[in-house]
């Protein structure tokens, strides 16, 4: 990533690089709509949707709040490196557990 | 029996948007009424439309406007801001004597930018800081402080550059106070961070949540209050193209020109809230042999005009005499209303005296 989209990145979200992160595949998961997301976060329904696409860094406070309503530590949905998919977080560790037994 | 919902849309609901949209009525009605008979004087009218104004923008700033489909594409909105820009560049550039009543419809174009702006941006720029979310608080910060850098830097510019580079210049820049320039200035500094968040602004792929009932209503309420308010100088402006005039009968008054001698003048009048009220008169001597139109102190054909929202020119002004010795005195004027000051109408006003100082038709 270059200084200069680092910078941008920056700007957009008050932070000090682009968070990933794993909100749609929670929100999905939980079967809540956006806006039922941003009414349980105090947020507009627009936000979630940028929190979504990576165009908006949250505040510590948001970050907190969205870990507080999905029961996971804030490591699990936000990181500063590109997330896994889930379902390989799930199964590779065990296809590698079946490889090492053998 | 209580309706669904019934409770709610009036708990909801400002009472000051239902007092307003009655005023709206009011209104209207006032502007209907004063075509034909002008129970309300054009102050009054102007004072209503200036309260009914002031209502529209509080009714709109409360209420919680969605982009809608239109508003949210990119295209849409940086066309908006385009206009508004064009707009305020015509306003800061064309001399005051060429731009004349177009102020009024280049207002009423920036009005309905700013509410378009206002629509686009969720009215991120106006809200109350507890209405706005982090995002959406950093946002406006954003556009604030891009927008006052703008606009303090280059008001400042234009004013060293033009102070300091040439006596036009130096003329133009006395003259901005008053005229274009400043108008452009003021819509600046209320529209800009709005159009810099519209122009911004990626499109929005999160469709608006289904609107309430409540929030419905208070929409339409908004929305028919603002197209009243844009419309209202539009069709006042019309009436005065459209609505017939009342010519009064011509008069006959003594002057102290002698006793052959006297002033003799037509009212016409344009009722509405944009109307004018033209006399139009000439002083004439005559004996049983000749009769002429004379100087009477220094002011030979009357053409006073009394105006509200409109300019009355004379187009042409003049008097002559008939085979039968009649002097036939006749003006035509050109009406035109501020608003739409590029439509005239030719308003004729005509009288004759005869050879023995009597009025005919």
């Amino acid at each position: 990533m270059t200084a200069r989209r680092q910078a941008q990145d920056a700007e957009a979200g008050g932070g000090s690089g682009r968070l990933y992160n794993r909100i749609a595949v929670l929100r999905a998961e939980r079967e809540l709509s956006r806006y039922q997301l941003a009414d349980a976060v105090g947020v507009n329904y627009q936000t979630i949707g940028y929190l979504e696409r990576g165009e908006y860094n949250p505040s510590l406070e948001l970050a907190l709040r969205l870990a507080e309503l999905f029961e996971l530590p804030i490591e699990a949905i936000f990181s500063r490196e590109p997330l896994r998919p889930m379902s390989k977080e799930l199964y590779t560790p065990a296809r590698d557990r079946a490889l090492g037994s053998r | 029996m209580v309706f669904p919902g019934r409770g709610r849309i009036l708990s909801s609901i400002p009472l000051l948007a239902l007092v307003l949209g009655l005023a709206a009525l009011a209104l209207t009605t006032a502007v209907l009424s004063g075509i034909n008979q002008p129970a309300l004087s054009s102050g009054d009218l102007t004072l209503w439309y200036f309260v009914f104004a002031v209502g529209t923008v509080f009714v709109v700033r409360r209420v919680s406007s969605r982009p809608g489909p239109w508003l949210s594409r990119r295209l849409v909105r940086r066309t908006v801001v385009a206009v508004a820009g064009l707009s305020c560049l015509v306003l800061l550039i064309t001399p005051p004597d060429l731009l004349g009543g177009t102020v009024a419809l280049l207002l009423i174009v920036l009005a309905l930018c700013n509410v378009l702006l206002g629509r686009a941006t969720s009215q991120i720029t106006v809200s109350l800081p507890r209405r706005l979310d982090e995002r959406q608080g950093s946002l406006r910060d954003r556009a604030f402080r891009s927008a006052y850098w703008i606009v303090a830097g280059s008001a400042g510019v234009l004013v060293v550059v033009s102070y300091l580079a040439t006596d036009g210049s130096r003329a133009w820049l006395g003259a901005a106070v008053e005229g274009g320039p400043v108008v452009a200035f003021i819509a600046l500094l209320i529209c800009l961070p709005a159009m810099l968040i519209a122009w911004l602004e990626p499109d929005r792929a999160t469709p608006a949540p289904p609107a309430t009932r409540a929030s419905l209503f208070a929409g339409r309420l908004a929305m028919t209050m603002v197209v009243v308010s844009l419309l209202a100088p539009v069709v006042g402006a019309a009436t005065v193209l459209t609505v017939p005039s009342q010519v009064g009968p011509a008069g006959q008054y003594l002057t102290p020109m002698g006793s052959e001698c006297a002033h003799f003048q037509r009212v016409t009048i344009i009722s509405g809230w944009f109307g004018t009220y033209s006399v139009r008169g000439a002083n004439v001597c005559w004996n049983d042999h000749h009769v002429r139109v004379v100087d009477f102190q220094g002011q030979r054909i009357s053409c006073d005009t009394t105006a509200n929202l409109v300019t009355v020119s004379t187009a042409a002004c003049g008097a002559r005499l008939d085979s039968k010795g009649t002097l036939r005195v006749t003006y035509a004027a050109m009406v035109r209303p501020a608003v739409l000051s590029f439509l005239s109408r030719k308003l004729d006003i005509t009288f004759a005296v005869d050879r023995r100082g009597r009025l005919r038709s």
